[in-house]
Order: C-alpha cells, then sequence, then structure tokens
C-alpha cells in the first residue's frame, strides 16, 4: 500500500510534513505526531477537540448525523470535519489539513 | 467400603440452564419511590436504578454512568426531573440523554440523544413495573390493570411478600399443576374449565370448589396473565375478591412474589368473613407451595399422566418469553 503524504497546521501555525497509509485514522495520525492534546474523546463525537479545515482537494467523504450535529454545535467553517471521522484515503495524496484553534 | 455420590449431579435444579425471560416486572411499590428519591434495584441478575422526578414520573436507567463509571445509585441527586452523577454532576433524562455537563462549553449532540442504556418504567395500581429484555427489545405489550370493580372502587385488604428460591416460570407453572391441588392444598376435586393461550396473554377460567367458612362453595375462578411477570386472578361467588400477584426475577434461583389482595367496599359482616376466609384460604395455599418450590429441581421431560393439567401447553407458549432474537415477532 503505497504512502499517502499530506500537511498538518498545527495551531501555532507550524507545517508537519507527514506519510501515512490509506486507512489511517487522522485524528491519530495527529494526536501521535502533531498535537497529543486533540481527541479528548477518542473518536466518539463528543469532544470536538479534533476539529480540522480541510484544504482543497479532499472533502473526506460521507458526514454521519451525529458529526454533522457535533460540527453546528462547534458553530464550525465550511470545510471543516471531525478527524477522527476521517480514513485516509488515496485520493487525499497533497492535502493540507488545520487543526483549528478553540 | 469406598463409595462416592456424584453430588452435583444430583443436586443441581437446572435453573442456571433456563434463561430470564423477558417482560414487564413490578419492582417496586409505588410509595417506596417518592418524588425526589433515587433508589438502586437488584433483579434479572443485575442492577438498576430508579429515580422520581418532581413531574411525579418515574424514570430507569442502567447503574453505571457512560461518563467514568459511577454508580448512578450512590450519591447522585434528583435535579429537577433528571439524575446528577455525583462524581462529575453529568446530569441525564429518563431516556439516558446527558442534560447537563458543568465544565464543558456545550453537551455534544450524541450524548444529549442517548448515551446510558434506559429501562421502559410504568406505574400501575399502586406497583411500578420495569420492562426486563436481555437484548432492550421495545415492551411489547402493556402492564395489565386491575379488572373494574362491579361496585365502587376496589378495597385494597392485604398484601404479602415472599422471597422464594425457584426460577420465575416455575411458580406460573403452579396454576396449571391440577393434581397438586387436592395433595398440596386439600382443594376438593380437580379444577374444570377453559384455558386459553393467546400471544402474550393466558387465561384459565375454571368452576371450582372453594373452601369457606359455610364449607365448600361452588364457583367461579378467572385467572389472567399477561407475560410472565403479572397474574391477576378473581375469585367470584358469593363475594369477589381480586388478587394481584406478580412475580419477578431476583436472578435464575431466586423470586420475589408480591400479592395485593382487593374486595369489594360495602361489604355485609357475612360477606366480609368470607372474603376474609377466602383471602386466608389463598395465603395458606401459597405458603404450602413454597417449601416445595425452594427445594424442587426443574424437569424439562417431566412424567405426566392423565389429570396432570396442560404443563406442556404452559411451557410451550413460555418460550415465546424466551425468544430474544426476533423482535419483529407479531404484537
Ligand atoms: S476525537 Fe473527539 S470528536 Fe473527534
Ligand atoms: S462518572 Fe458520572 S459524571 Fe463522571
Ligand atoms: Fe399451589
Amino acid at each position: 500500500m503505497s504512502d499517502i503524504s499530506l500537511t498538518i497546521i498545527d495551531k501555532a501555525g507550524t507545517a508537519h510534513a507527514l506519510t501515512a497509509g490509506s486507512g489511517q485514522n487522522l485524528m491519530h495520525l495527529m494526536r501521535e505526531h502533531v498535537d497529543m492534546t486533540i481527541g479528548t474523546c477518542g473518536g466518539e463525537i463528543s469532544c470536538g477537540t479534533c476539529l480540522v479545515q480541510l484544504g482543497d482537494g479532499w472533502a473526506g467523504g460521507s458526514v454521519s448525523v451525529d458529526e454533522q450535529d457535533m460540527l453546528e454545535a462547534l458553530d464550525a467553517a465550511p470545510g471543516c470535519r471531525l478527524a477522527c471521522q476521517l480514513s485516509l484515503e488515496p485520493t487525499a495524496a497533497g492535502i493540507t489539513a488545520t487543526i483549528v484553534a478553540d | 467400603m469406598d463409595k462416592t455420590f456424584p453430588e452435583s449431579a444430583t443436586l443441581d435444579r437446572g435453573y442456571d440452564k433456563i434463561p430470564l425471560p423477558f417482560g414487564w416486572f413490578a419492582v417496586a411499590a409505588s410509595e417506596e419511590i417518592t418524588v425526589g428519591d433515587r433508589k438502586t434495584f437488584r433483579y434479572f441478575g443485575t442492577e438498576f436504578v430508579i429515580w422520581r422526578g418532581e413531574d411525579g414520573q418515574l424514570r430507569a436507567v442502567d447503574p453505571f454512568c457512560p461518563h467514568l463509571g459511577a454508580h448512578l445509585g450512590v450519591a447522585s441527586e434528583v435535579v429537577g426531573n433528571d439524575l446528577r452523577c455525583a462524581f462529575h454532576h453529568w446530569t441525564y433524562n429518563g431516556e439516558g440523554g446527558v442534560t447537563e455537563i458543568p465544565y464543558t462549553r456545550f453537551v455534544p449532540p450524541k450524548l444529549k440523544r442517548s448515551c446510558l442504556p434506559a429501562w421502559p418504567a410504568a406505574e400501575v395500581d399502586g406497583l411500578v413495573y420495569v420492562w426486563y429484555h436481555p437484548n432492550k427489545g421495545a415492551p411489547k405489550w402493556e402492564v395489565m390493570a386491575l379488572p373494574p370493580c362491579p361496585e365502587g372502587e376496589w378495597v385494597e385488604e392485604e398484601r404479602h411478600e415472599w422471597s422464594v428460591n425457584i426460577h420465575v416460570q416455575e411458580i406460573t407453572e403452579n396454576g396449571q399443576d391440577h393434581a397438586h391441588f387436592a395433595s398440596v392444598h386439600g382443594v376438593p376435586g380437580a379444577p374444570s374449565g377453559e384455558f386459553r393461550l393467546d400471544g402474550w396473554v393466558r387465561r384459565n377460567i375454571v368452576e371450582a370448589t372453594m373452601n369457606t367458612p359455610r364449607g365448600p362453595m361452588h364457583g367461579k375462578i378467572d385467572n389472567f396473565a399477561t407475560g410472565p411477570g403479572q397474574t391477576i386472578t378473581q375469585f367470584i361467588d358469593v363475594t369477589h375478591v381480586v388478587l394481584l400477584q406478580t412475580v419477578t426475577p431476583i436472578d435464575r434461583e431466586n423470586t420475589h412474589i408480591r400479592w395485593k389482595l382487593y374486595r369489594q367496599s360495602n361489604l355485609s359482616d357475612g360477606k366480609m368473613r368470607v372474603n376474609q376466609a377466602r383471602m386466608r384460604d389463598l395465603v395458606k395455599q401459597i405458603v404450602q407451595d413454597i417449601p416445595i418450590w425452594n427445594a424442587k429441581r426443574y424437569v424439562p421431560n417431566p412424567l405426566l399422566v392423565e389429570g396432570d393439567g396442560p404443563l406442556l401447553a404452559y411451557r410451550q407458549q413460555y418460550a415465546r418469553f424466551y425468544d430474544f432474537e426476533s423482535d419483529a415477532a407479531a404484537e
């Protein structure tokens, strides 16, 4: 499985170039390599700390009702997703995801 | 001489092999849970917590807070209609949804919907019922209420409770066991009448000879059960006595029996005496049954003869209450 390269921009504005396999959960990837304070709820859609703004090129696939409601409760801008609900796929190669500061 | 008795084989009463049936089961008398109270109950081999909100309604949930596992029956508080966990003050409504978390910006929508399994609860004729289903299947029928009183209102005359060492299925099987009425209870003649099984309902109407202070008297016994937990029996002759019996599994070999006995109001002294004798006789009968129940074993393939009564038909219907998978079964 070929690796997918992507860029994560942390809350301080620093860019981190990462590579990961297809199927990798984006929240776990960011928590391990970029910012250990995100992902408080472990992907239960109940903390909102994994909110990311996705750059052009990948929308992350379908949004569940629970995620949609959480995005609205968080007042998230268009193009934002909960990283814990995203699995990387080959079409995500080259994208930039920005961790949204709270 | 060396002889080993296979003790475990002879003393295995078989109850750990029968599951617990789904249904409505009485778990308390209404006045045991006043407004603002919360209590932990231990039935069905598990625990649950019931509270009464300030609107007077009862709510029941699983015992452990899904946040970090505190027991919701310990040091928790009823706040309005909700229950507040003692550990971090998350507050739950009766559907198991979170209504408040004091230290976060908003309650996450997913948790607001429900994150704590709730138990359907009902209150009928002064008893608190919960719906038990091992897979949390939804209720399939309603709690049965007392029949209308032919004149005025029923008067609750007596209450009794027994904790019996037997599986719940065996207690209501007793009513179908015709032969034991003579041997255990000394009731003259086997009852004859109609026996109907229909869906979740079991009905038994018999013409029977009942003991009264004036000697044996002919009367009608109308026995109506809905589900495994509730039986209402009317004894009708010169008077009319109603017995509301609930049987609630504590676990597979222990059952809590509750009785409420009702009579009609404004009875003459003579009818009152017949009533009291009837109630005394009923209590005497169950007290005769209990030692046998406490020690008997479940026989899956009993040796039955003519005159034994519709025990197997009873069991066949009862098996429906163990059909945990097909939730879509006919109502
Ligand atoms: S990790 Fe909590 S919402 Fe994504
Ligand atoms: S464990 Fe109940 S609120 Fe935290
Ligand atoms: Fe009996």
